[in-house]
C-alpha cells in the first residue's frame, strides 16, 4: 500500500512531450473556434431577419412613420371641444356670480327695509312687484327685484 | 387601418365626462328670504281696518325676515371664504397678504352678524326688532357691501386670470398639433394660420385686460391711500372701467377664442373625414 502511494507521488512530475502538447492544444483550440463561428453566424443571421421583418411589418401597417404623432394630434382636438365646453361653463358661472352678489344685496336691503318700516301696507313696492310678476305669463327665472320695480315705475 | 385607430382614440376621448359647476349656496338662502318677505308683506296687505295684524304675528314675521337676511349674509361670507381659499398664491406674495386681510374682514362681519342674530333671538319688542333691521341694513350698505365688492372683484380677477392662463396653454398645444398634422400632410402648411392668429389676439387681449384688473384689485388694497390723491384731478371726467368690467370683457374674449379652437377642431375632422 505504501509502495503504491510512493509510485503515485512520483507520477506528479510527469510532463507531456512538447510536440504532443503543441498538437493537442492546436486541435482543441481549432475545434472550439470552428463550432463557435458556425453558431454565431446562424444566430446573428436569424436575429437580423427578425428585426428586419418586424421593421417591415410596422412600416407596412402604418404606411408612414409620422402618422402616429398625427393621430395623437387629432385625438387632442377632441380634448379641445371638451375643454371649450368646460371653460364655457366656467365662464358662465363666473359671469353669473358677478351679478349674484349685487342681486342679493338689493334683495336684502329691500327685505330689511320692509322689516324696519311702517310703510303703507296696500301700496307696497314688493306687493305691486309680486302682482306684476303674476301678470307675466312666462316670467324669466333671472327676473330680479330691480327689474320688477322698474316695471312698476315705467 | 389608420382611420380605425383615429376613430378609437376619438371615441375614447368623447367618453370623458365634462364636470358641471355646483349651484351657488347663496341661492337657497335668497329664496328663503324671498319667502319670509312675502309672508310679511302679504300679512300687512291682508290686514284691514276690521282685522288688523296681531302684534305677535307682526313680531314673528319681522323677526323671520331679519333672521333670513342675516342667514343670507352668513351664506355669502361662507361662499366668499371658499372662493378665496381656492385661489393659489405663494405664501409670501402680496396677493396672499391681501387675502389674509380679507379673511380678517370677513371674520369681523361674521361676528357682527352673530351678535345681531343673538339680540334678535331674545328680542320680544317689535320696535327693537325694527331697530335691529335698520342697523343691519345700514351696516350691510356702509361697512359690509363695499368690502364685499372689493373681495368679489379680487376673486374674479384671479379666477379670470387662471382661465386666461389655461387658454394660453391650450393655444400652444393646438399650435403643436397643427404642425404635426402639417408634417404628416393631413393639411396644407399655413392652412389654419389666420384662425390661429385671431385666437391668439383674443387671448392676448384677455390677458391684457385681466392684468389691468389684477393691478386694480391689488392697488385698491395696498396703495389705496397714496393713489387717491394722485389720480383724482386728471381722471375725474373719464370713468375708468372697474375690475369687474375688465374681467367680463376678458371672459368674452376667451369665449370667442375657444369658439375658434372648436372651429379648427371641426375643420380637422372634416379634412381627415371622420
Amino acid at each position: 500500500m505504501d509502495k503504491t502511494i510512493e509510485k503515485l507521488k512520483s507520477l506528479k512530475s510527469i510532463m507531456p512531450d512538447a510536440d504532443f502538447a503543441s498538437i493537442s492544444r492546436s486541435v482543441i483550440l481549432s475545434s472550439v473556434k470552428t463550432v463557435k463561428t458556425k453558431r454565431s453566424f446562424i444566430y446573428d443571421f436569424g436575429m437580423s431577419i427578425g428585426v428586419m421583418a418586424t421593421a417591415v411589418t410596422i412600416a407596412v401597417l402604418l404606411g408612414n412613420v409620422r402618422t402616429p404623432s398625427a393621430i395623437l394630434a387629432v385625438s387632442n382636438f377632441n380634448t379641445v371641444e371638451n375643454e371649450a365646453a368646460t371653460i364655457g361653463n366656467d365662464i358662465d358661472v363666473v359671469l353669473q356670480e358677478i351679478g349674484s352678489f349685487d342681486r342679493s344685496a338689493k334683495k336684502t336691503a329691500l327685505a330689511l327695509n320692509e322689516a324696519a318700516g311702517n310703510g303703507p301696507a296696500h301700496l307696497n313696492e314688493s306687493i305691486l312687484s309680486a302682482e306684476i310678476e303674476k301678470l307675466d305669463i312666462n316670467p324669466s327665472a333671472e327676473q330680479d327685484v330691480e327689474t320688477l320695480l322698474n316695471k312698476a315705475i315705467f | 387601418m389608420k382611420k380605425t385607430i383615429i376613430f378609437i382614440l376619438l371615441l375614447a376621448t368623447l367618453i370623458t365626462v365634462t364636470p358641471k359647476a355646483d349651484a351657488s349656496i347663496i341661492e337657497s338662502a335668497a329664496r328663503n328670504l324671498d319667502s319670509s318677505l312675502n309672508q310679511l308683506i302679504t300679512a300687512k296687505d291682508e290686514a284691514t281696518a276690521e282685522k288688523t295684524l296681531s302684534p305677535e304675528e307682526d313680531l314673528a314675521f319681522r323677526k323671520k325676515v331679519v333672521n333670513d337676511a342675516l342667514i343670507l349674509s352668513f351664506k355669502e361670507i361662507e361662499d366668499i371664504k371658499g372662493k378665496l381659499d381656492s385661489l393659489n398664491f405663494e405664501e409670501k406674495s402680496d396677493e396672499n397678504k391681501v387675502r389674509g386681510q380679507f379673511f380678517i374682514d370677513l371674520g369681523e362681519f361674521e361676528t357682527t352678524y352673530r351678535d345681531l342674530q343673538g339680540r334678535l333671538d331674545k328680542e320680544t319688542n317689535v320696535e327693537k326688532i325694527k331697530d335691529i333691521a335698520r342697523y343691519a341694513k345700514e351696516y350691510r350698505e356702509k361697512a359690509y357691501g363695499p368690502i364685499i365688492t372689493e373681495i368679489v372683484d379680487f376673486i374674479l380677477a384671479f379666477q379670470t386670470d387662471k382661465l386666461v392662463a389655461g387658454a394660453g396653454i391650450r393655444f400652444g398645444k393646438i399650435e403643436t398639433d397643427i404642425k404635426k398634422l402639417e408634417r404628416a400632410s393631413f393639411i396644407e402648411i399655413g392652412y389654419f394660420d389666420r384662425q390661429m392668429e385671431e385666437a391668439g389676439k383674443l387671448i392676448s387681449n384677455a390677458k391684457e385686460l385681466v392684468n389691468k384688473a389684477k393691478a386694480m384689485v391689488m392697488e385698491n388694497d395696498i396703495d389705496q391711500e397714496e393713489e387717491k390723491g394722485e389720480v383724482k384731478e386728471e381722471e375725474e371726467e373719464i370713468v375708468p372701467p372697474t375690475p369687474r368690467e375688465l374681467c367680463e370683457a376678458a371672459l368674452i374674449d376667451l369665449r370667442s377664442g375657444y369658439g375658434i379652437f372648436v372651429d379648427i377642431s371641426n375643420s380637422v375632422k372634416k379634412i381627415i373625414k371622420i
